[in-house]
């Protein structure tokens, strides 16, 4: 009797067991269904870049020239990212355009430019997440100027923010309020409009009346190159990204004038007449193109001089030096340093130009290049003061240029 | 030999079955009717008392028996389920009438596998579970083959409506590898494909006798495999279980399915057997089943490495890199970052500062399709059977027995595999005396136009669109990408709008494009870059056993057997590393069991032991202790030490197969680690040291055979006037060399940096040009322990209503870290049911209902882990036998409150099936 009672107990608990069982799970779950990953904005705001510059009235010059030109609807769309290096009013003054009714005055093209110009699409830099260190970064912007060839790509005009010991810049034009983060991305405001250049760095310098000698000096050492060994080519190629010091015309007179003197005194012209045949000589710049001179001014020499105005730096998959940077004013180190040009894709080892910023406040007011080498080889005369940038960070689609008032010389 | 036991009678009858040609032949005819229904019982054993004459009746309940003696004499009459009867005969011209009581059947069957001895099941040595006849025909279960998922103590895994893989004890999947299944003496295991085919081919429904389950270890008498049990499988005597037999089921199943509309069930059965003279009787029969199949429809994320992993968040639209569980082509991962940026940025220097600011990798998945838009949803199965059995003399028949058996239903294994056309035959002959058998059979596999359906969607992406090359799906995807980043789209926006142009023109599920493409890339032999996997492995196995008790029964009953096995592997080079030619396995094995009764009868001891080769492992010597202790009538505590062992699969030792996630899964044999250069190109383990960049050299080891240490005690006996069945058990498993997978990573190019740069390391692991992952099959070092216990109550009602519970539990204890375990078995389950097999007016009424519960699992499978939530259902049917009492109308239901679950990660969720059958003679 025991063992029934014992079984009956055990009997008892399991069904108690199995009731409670079926009461506490009544139903089978449902498979759960896939969960959607939720993506956040990109910053912790409910406010769009679109919606700011739409309501602060310090954009308001900036916001009239994207309504104008329908850009500013796109900066207000969810599902986008962007990082705006925002002209305020005061940047459009400081850029001479003193009220919204120049804007509003100023062609569509142009608006279309320095809005679009302004904005880097899909992606959110911050003053901290841009590259401090040398060269700086290309970036693309939202203008478009052409397709990249058998691609489906579109080639974007490029923006350069870099950060610095002189402070947070796009391109050569300081931020004065960083890192402004909304909920598609982030505005960065400029002292002034970055301007979207127009022109590739050939068009630019050829057309430059101070670069009449630079230019035929190209020509000269571009004899017998073809394709992009051509300097010309490279100047003209829009996919390029370069920084050229472009000596101007005294430069060259100058160094025609020496090189010229004391070649002729070497050849025995007594030192008037060396003098004033090196001054005619010295006067134009067909003197890269008179088939008399081209032994005494072979190619190759021009070439050697030509390649060390154009800064390098080396590819990073195959090491070879390239023009491949541009380097506005601020990116030079305010201590005299070294940079590398297209010298060292021959010479690897050349040290390269040293050059030395001088900083008032953000702004560069003052450049020098000096190169390695003196002249005549050994001599006195011209080794003396380093050149001067006379006038900085002449942006091009392809590059930036400096006119320089010397030649500098590789060796 | 307990001689007066009436159930070993009934077992031997058989044997003793014979006519004397000499003798005057003198008949008695009869007839045996049911008492409370007044109807024919069929297969009543009909003995003459101190001869062993004897015979069955047929499916009318009439009998004639050719006896040598004198009249009168006294007949034994009996059948499971009536109370025994005697009557003596004085003359042979009258028919004798019989009409049988029925009586509870409550712990009085009789079963043969756990000892390869019949035997009651109350004093079994061991934990056995059986089905009968009777329990087949009251059961709610469209199959057979599914009640066996409703005992205490098993866990099934569904890949699909008709691939069910039971296990007890622990690790269990689909199609798992260590349970024996025994169906008439051969071993049901498709040779090559591993998985046992119990539920696609083999016997129907009315053909089964019995369905014996041994849960645990069990390899001392059925050899290697053994592991976590053994089900054997018998089928019903021509000479005993006579006449035609009919069934017809017609259902409806899939209802509120979410991906599929409600469809019908069909499954149709027929046996016909005959006793053409006492020497001669067969049996003809076949299935035919047919439905639109449950549909795996797991839509979530999965984070997979290799053949591992787990689930994340994510959808197809927010998640570049989202592999869908039951979603297959999307396995297929590129990191777009390395792959096309970064040459990108090289060929195009003033995008290399913006790239560079994407993120350091961005894998990114091919588009998938659906498991419902690549497997054909219709299932069906035909299985066709005969039996032809001749006795040569009194004692000693001659069998001859074919299953055959073709189909399309879906398995998981380390991908899912869609099984379509499978065919499978077993043949057997043999000769079967009381004390001895000598038996042959083959198992032929040919998986038809079976394909892999992960394999196979992955290639059907790469048929329509290559992944690789500058106009590649990559590249497409990439360049629209950056495009859309361009215009200052987010990244989720921009990959949306990248897979939008990438997949421009992909041929819509279910189009005539896709299913043109589809059928091309999956009739391509994988070893010739499609999904087709060729497998004609077959099997063959000469077995003998001897019981020696005639003559060693003064001292002790001694049993005997020895085996021969030999595997063909024969893949075509698709599933194994069978290119070159058929790879043959043999194996042989030889058992012998001692048992002794001391005590009065009161204490039987059992001791077995088995001894196995494998011409692949070292040969070993497996034995079982057990004894079982009366502690009164009916009573019985069992005890029993016993070890088992398995070698690996033919798979585990030969194969060679890439699968879906691009993993490699490779044999153990030494031979595979020599051919792919593991010693000189050394393989890294996948964990975390190698996430942390300092990789591990993976320690291998020979590959042995996995063995484990089973202690179980139990009781089973009648209790409360024999009205209350009880029986428990509980356990405690010791697996040494436990034989798992393990991941392993090579560098294609024999540099060991790709695994050292932890930015990239799990990119590295998804790029095939750079690593190889190789699943290897490898022992554990340490010992694995699992521990449970089951209580099962059966408690007889007056009328013949019957009303059981059950609880069970199993454990995995002691795992090592970052083991793997597969263990795949809820820690709790429990059930019950109540039924009446006949009651009424004539009792021609007979209902079931079941209710089962289990607990989550944690599943962890090859195809994919996650967990498998705790779940219930309900089963029910009614019957009735109306008209000829022959007739059975039957309407039922699984899973009757159409709550849809699943019970292995990966695997369709089933809902409710509902039937109506009519039967005609199911006895």
């Amino acid at each position: 009797m025991k063992n029934i009672i014992i079984n009956s107990k055990a009997f008892q608990i399991l069904i108690a067991v199995i009731s409670v069982t079926v009461f506490s799970t009544s139903c089978n779950k449902p498979l759960p269904k896939a969960t959607a990953i939720d993506y956040p904005p990109v910053n912790n705001n409910t406010t769009s870049i679109g919606e700011l510059i739409s309501s602060d009235t310090s954009y308001s010059f900036f916001a009239a020239a994207a309504t104008k030109t329908g850009q500013l609807a796109q900066l207000n769309a969810d599902s986008t990212e962007y990082t705006v290096f925002l002209p305020t009013n005061n940047a459009f003054r400081a850029s001479g355009i003193p009220s919204i009714e120049v804007v509003n005055a100023l062609p569509v093209q142009m608006l279309g430019g320095i809005v679009g110009y302004a904005i880097i699409p899909g992606r959110q830099f911050l003053s901290t997440t841009v590259s401090s260190s040398f060269p700086n970064e290309q970036l693309p912007t939202t203008i478009t100027i052409g397709q990249l060839p058998g691609t489906p790509l579109p080639f974007k005009l490029t923006t350069f923010p870099s950060v610095s010991s002189g402070g947070f810049y796009d391109n050569n034009i300081p931020v004065t309020k960083p890192d402004i983060k909304l909920k598609n991305g982030v505005i960065h405001e400029v002292a002034a409009i970055v301007a979207p250049p127009s022109q590739t760095l050939k068009d630019a310098i050829y057309s430059n009346p101070d670069l009449t000698y630079f230019k035929a000096a190209i020509a000269r050492a571009d004899s017998g190159q073809v394709g992009l060994n051509r300097i010309d080519s490279l100047l003209g190629y829009a996919a390029t990204n370069m920084t050229v010091l472009a000596p101007n015309n005294a430069a060259f007179q100058t160094l025609i004038f020496g090189f010229a003197y004391s070649y002729l005194l070497q050849q025995g012209y007594d030192q008037a007449s060396a003098a004033l045949l090196a001054n005619t000589l010295a006067s134009g710049p067909v003197v890269f193109s008179n088939p008399v001179l081209y032994s005494a001014l072979p190619a190759a020499t021009v070439r050697g001089i030509i390649v060390y105005h154009f800064l390098a730096s080396p590819n990073p998959y195959s090491g070879a030096y390239e023009p491949n940077i541009r380097v506005f004013s601020n990116n030079f180190s305010s201590a005299p340093t070294f940079y590398k040009t297209l010298v060292n894709s021959v010479y690897s080892t050349h040290p390269g130009i040293l050059a030395q910023a001088t900083f008032t406040g953000p702004f560069v007011s003052s450049l020098k290049f000096t190169g390695l080498g003196t002249f005549p080889p050994g001599g006195a005369p011209f080794s003396g003061a380093p050149a001067s940038a006379v006038s900085m960070d002449k942006h091009a689609v392809n590059g930036v240029f400096y006119v320089i008032d010397k030649v500098l010389l590789p060796q | 030999m307990r001689k007066k036991a009436p159930f070993l009678i009934l077992f031997f009858l058989p044997f003793f079955l014979s006519v004397a040609a000499f003798a005057q032949q003198k008949t008695i005819k009869g007839n045996v009717t049911s008492k409370a229904s007044g109807e024919g019982i069929p297969a009543v054993s009909i003995t003459v008392k101190g001869s062993g004459e004897g015979t069955y009746t047929d499916e009318k309940g009439n009998f004639s028996l050719d006896i040598k003696g004198s009249l009168p004499v006294t007949l034994d009459i009996s059948s499971i389920g009536y109370q025994q009867q005697q009557v003596e005969v004085n003359s042979l011209s009258a028919t004798v009438a019989v009409s049988l009581e029925t009586a509870s059947t409550l712990g009085q069957a009789v079963v043969i596998s756990a000892t390869r001895t019949p035997s009651r099941i109350l004093e079994s040595p061991v934990t056995i579970e059986r089905i009968g006849a009777t329990e087949i025909r009251n059961s709610p279960q469209p199959s057979y083959y599914d009640i066996i998922s409703k005992l205490k103590g098993v866990d099934v895994v569904n890949a699909s409506l008709t691939f069910t893989s039971p296990t007890t004890r622990g690790f269990n999947g689909s199609g798992n590898l260590r349970l024996n299944q025994i169906v008439d003496g051969m071993d049901n295991q498709a040779p090559g494909l591993n998985f046992s085919v119990g539920s696609i081919v083999g016997l129907i429904g009315l053909d089964v006798a019995s369905v014996e389950l041994l849960p645990g270890a069990s390899s001392a008498l059925y050899g290697p495999g053994g592991m976590n049990g053994a089900i054997v499988i018998s089928s019903k005597d021509p000479f005993r279980y006579q006449g035609l037999s009919l069934e017809a089921k017609t259902g409806v199943m899939n209802i509120d399915n979410k991906d599929r509309s409600a469809s019908p069930y069909y499954n149709w059965q027929l046996r016909w057997a005959k006793k053409v003279s006492d020497k001669f009787a067969f049996k003809v029969g076949g299935e035919y089943l047919e439905a639109t199949d449950w549909v795996a429809n797991d839509y979530r994320d999965y984070n997979r490495l290799g053949t591992t992993g787990g689930l994340k968040n994510g959808t197809r639209s927010t998640d570049p890199n989202y592999d869908g569980v039951n979603v297959y082509g999307d396995e297929t991962t590129a990191d777009i970052r390395s792959n096309v940026f970064n040459p990108l940025a090289q060929a195009a220097p003033f995008y290399a500062p913006y790239v560079n600011s994407f993120p350091a990798s961005m894998p990114v998945s091919r588009t998938g399709y659906n498991e419902k838009d690549i497997v054909d949803p219709k299932t069906f199965n035909l299985k066709v059977f005969g039996e032809a059995s001749y006795k040569i003399t009194d004692n000693t028949s001659l069998n001859a027995e074919g299953y055959w058996g073709t189909g399309n239903t879906v398995y998981t294994g380390s991908d899912r595999y869609s099984l379509l056309n499978l065919k499978i035959g077993q043949y057997k002959i043999e000769l079967v005396n009381n004390n001895w058998f000598l038996r042959a059979y083959t198992t032929q596999e040919n998986a038809g136009n079976s394909y892999n359906a992960t394999v196979t969607t992955r290639l059907v992406n790469e048929a329509w669109k290559p992944s690789g090359g500058a106009t590649g799906w990559y590249a497409q995807y990439a360049m629209a990408f950056l495009n859309a980043k361009l215009t200052g789209e987010t990244d989720i926006a921009a990959h949306q709008y990248a897979r939008g142009v990438a997949d421009i023109g992909r041929p819509a599920a279910g189009s005539a494009e896709f299913k043109k493409l589809f059928d091309k890339v999956r009739s391509i032999p994988i070893s010739q870059g499609g999904g087709l996997f060729v497998d004609k492995t077959n099997l063959y196995n000469v077995e003998g056993q001897y019981d020696l008790s005639a003559k060693t029964s003064k001292v002790a009953d001694v049993l005997v057997g020895a085996n021969y096995k030999r595997y063909v592997l024969n893949s075509e080079g698709t599933l194994f590393a069978d290119s070159t030619g058929k790879i043959p396995i043999n194996e042989v094995g030889a058992y012998v069991q001692i048992t002794k009764r001391i005590l009065k009868d009161r204490l039987k001891l059992i001791a077995s032991g088995r001894y196995d080769k494998n011409e692949n492992f070292a040969g070993r010597f497996t034995p079982r202790f057990s004894a079982v202790i009366k502690v009164a009538e009916d009573n019985n505590i069992r005890l029993s030490y016993q070890q088992a062992y398995r070698f690996g699969s033919t798979q585990q030792q030969w194969i060679n197969l890439r699968v879906g996630g691009g993993t490699a899964l490779i044999g153990g044999l030494q031979t595979f680690k020599d051919h792919y250069n593991f010693t000189s190109n050394p393989v890294y383990a996948i964990d975390n040291n190698l996430f942390a960049g300092n990789p591990q050299v993976a320690n291998l080891g020979k590959f042995k055979a996995e063995t484990v240490n089973s202690f179980e005690a139990g009781y089973k006996g009648l209790l409360v006037e024999k009205k209350l069945l009880v029986d428990l058990y509980g356990y405690y498993g010791v697996y040494h060399n436990f034989i798992s997978r393990t991941l392993v990573a090579q560098s294609v190019n024999g540099d060991k940096s790709v695994f050292t740069d932890t930015a990239k390391v799990r990119a590295n692991l998804n790029n095939p040009a750079l690593v190889t992952t190789y699943s290897v099959p490898t022992n554990v070092k340490s010992n694995v322990n699992t521990y449970g216990f089951g209580l099962g109550l059966t408690y007889s009602l007056p009328h013949n209503f019957l009303i059981d519970a059950n609880v069970s539990s199993d454990h995995l204890d002691k795992v090592p870290a970052g083991f793997i375990a597969g263990f795949n078995t809820p820690k709790l389950r429990a059930g019950g049911s109540f039924g009446n097999t006949g009651f009424g007016k004539q009792n021609r009424f007979g209902f079931n209902i079941g209710y089962r519960w289990q607990d989550k699992i944690n599943y962890e499978g090859d195809f994919a882990n996650g967990v498998v939530p705790a779940f219930q259902t309900v089963d029910a049917q009614v019957s009735y036998k109306f008209f000829d009492p022959k007739i059975l109308l039957k309407v039922g239901g699984t899973n009757i409150l159409n709550q849809y679950y699943i019970n292995g990660f990966g695997n369709p969720a089933m809902g409710g099936l509902y039937y109506v059958s009519i039967g005609y003679n199911v006895f």
